[in-house]
């Protein structure tokens, strides 16, 4: 059986004209691109919108794409520069108070879970979804990035623009409160 | 999982995981793929004739900006730039002649001095910012003081085609010589006009050598006309004429025909 065509390759035929190609990457990074617009924001439509600006700027970007980095790390930037930017036009601090790095009980999450969308997880997800949702920004970025975008902690440390120490570490304390999370709520 | 995931949470991966998640909406995807559908269809490129289309009205909004602020004296040279074109070809006829024509040299040669910063825009004029440093450069030249724009044109001018400085005079004294000439020439095509249009006199009597053809409307027509226009004899004379030749023509139709005054001063002289 042949390998998948990695995702350059298809975006490189998608900057030459081959439409084709685009539906393959769109279909193979719709999910969690998705998810991880949905899991930063406070609604479905919010999230719809914002998702659908990254797509299109990845099509009005397409001429200038070069194969030099992983497709992934170049479209999940545009994502997340896209979610700072919200935040930043509606004038909403995006929680990154620093205590998120250093306290694993730090909770200042940005993000929260429309109670309708709650309701359609049951138990344990729920509390998870909601974990993520309070997680501080940064550490809800490294998790989503990895967990989302398959991104590798050089990849989360590339497009958050920090150490891969550090993009490490957030991922750990991440973890380390969603397990929290569960536990509260098998308890 | 992989070389990046600590072991240590797998069991939240897990949990995380087995969600399988949300998607986006069909018609969300729908959209997006549209969308990268389009981008890569020629149709969705601009235009090749657009580029042209916008170089070509920029060319037009700077000529125009350019003529429009040209001083009028400017707007004087460029009109008479094709007579003087003309005049070039008669040059050396006459000494009159050759005085206009070294005038019209002189004004030839400022227009190729215009044309020149309008060729200028032609060429570097691709943005509506460059107008403004073009028209910037354009002002000093129109600003020039006659003398030296005079000397500078006779620099330019054909020696054959420039008068020596006595038989050109100052440039401003000629033109005036040259639009005096011009309205001489048309008052004597005036008054040839008006010598060979038919008088009012003689518009009656073209009144009166059609009576057997013309209606009577057409009769009652040219008499109303002539006392209008303030020739109360000569209509009243048409009138009487006309109903001595058509006696089929009452008091009552002329009055309901004729002005009220001239149908009561004709009556009043009966």
């Amino acid at each position: 059986m042949d390998a998948p065509e990695p995702d350059e390759a298809l975006m490189t035929r998608y900057r030459n004209g081959d439409a084709a190609a685009f539906d393959v990457l769109y279909h193979r990074h719709r999910g969690g691109l998705y998810r991880f617009v949905l899991r930063q924001v406070t609604s479905k439509a919010l999230a719809d919108e914002l998702y659908q600006d990254v797509w299109m700027k990845l099509i009005d970007a397409r001429d200038r794409y070069e194969p030099t980095a992983r497709f992934t790390t170049w479209l999940y930037r545009m994502a997340r520069n896209r979610v700072i930017d919200h935040y930043r036009r509606s004038a909403v601090r995006i929680a990154d108070d620093g205590r998120g790095d250093t306290d694993p009980d730090s909770v200042a999450g940005g993000a929260s879970s429309e109670p309708e969308r709650q309701a359609e997880l049951d138990g344990a997800m729920a509390s998870l979804a909601a974990g993520v949702a309070n997680l501080p920004e940064p550490q809800r970025t490294a998790f989503l990035l990895r967990e989302e975008g398959g991104l590798d902690l050089n990849d989360i440390a590339a497009v958050t623009g920090v150490t891969p120490e550090t993009a490490k570490s957030r991922l750990r304390y991440a973890l380390a409160k969603l397990r929290k999370s569960l536990e509260a709520h098998h308890d | 999982m992989t070389e990046h995931d600590d072991p240590e949470f797998d069991d939240v991966r897990d949990a995380y995981r087995r969600d399988g998640g949300e998607l986006p909406d069909a018609a969300l995807d729908q959209r997006i793929l549209a969308a990268a559908q389009r981008a890569t269809e020629p149709a969705a490129e601009a235009p090749h004739w657009r580029p042209g289309l916008a170089v070509a009205a920029v060319v037009v909004l700077s000529a125009t900006l350019v003529l429009t602020m040209r001083p009028p004296e400017s707007n004087e040279s460029a009109t008479s730039a094709p007579a003087s074109a003309q005049t070039q070809a008669t040059a050396e006829a006459s000494p009159a002649e050759s005085a206009r024509t070294a005038d019209d040299n002189l004004v030839a040669a400022d227009v190729a001095e215009e044309s020149e910063v309008v060729d200028t825009i032609v060429v570097t004029g691709s943005r509506v910012s460059q107008d403004a440093s073009i028209d910037a450069e354009h002002r000093p030249v129109a600003a020039k003081s006659e003398p030296a724009r005079r000397e500078r044109a006779l620099e330019r001018a054909p020696q054959s085609m420039v008068a020596s400085p006595a038989v050109a005079p100052d440039l401003p004294e000629r033109r005036e010589q040259v639009a005096a000439t011009e309205l001489d020439a048309e008052g004597a095509e005036e008054v040839a006009r008006q010598a060979a249009a038919p008088t009012e006199p003689e518009l009656l009597g073209i009144a009166a050598a059609v009576d057997a053809a013309a209606p009577t409307d057409v009769r009652v027509q040219l008499i109303i006309d002539t006392w209008e226009r303030g020739d109360a004899d000569a209509a009243l004379k048409a009138l009487d004429d006309l109903v001595a030749n058509d006696e089929a023509l009452t008091e009552t139709e002329l009055k309901a025909q004729l002005p009220e005054a001239l149908f009561l001063t004709w009556r009043e002289r009966e």
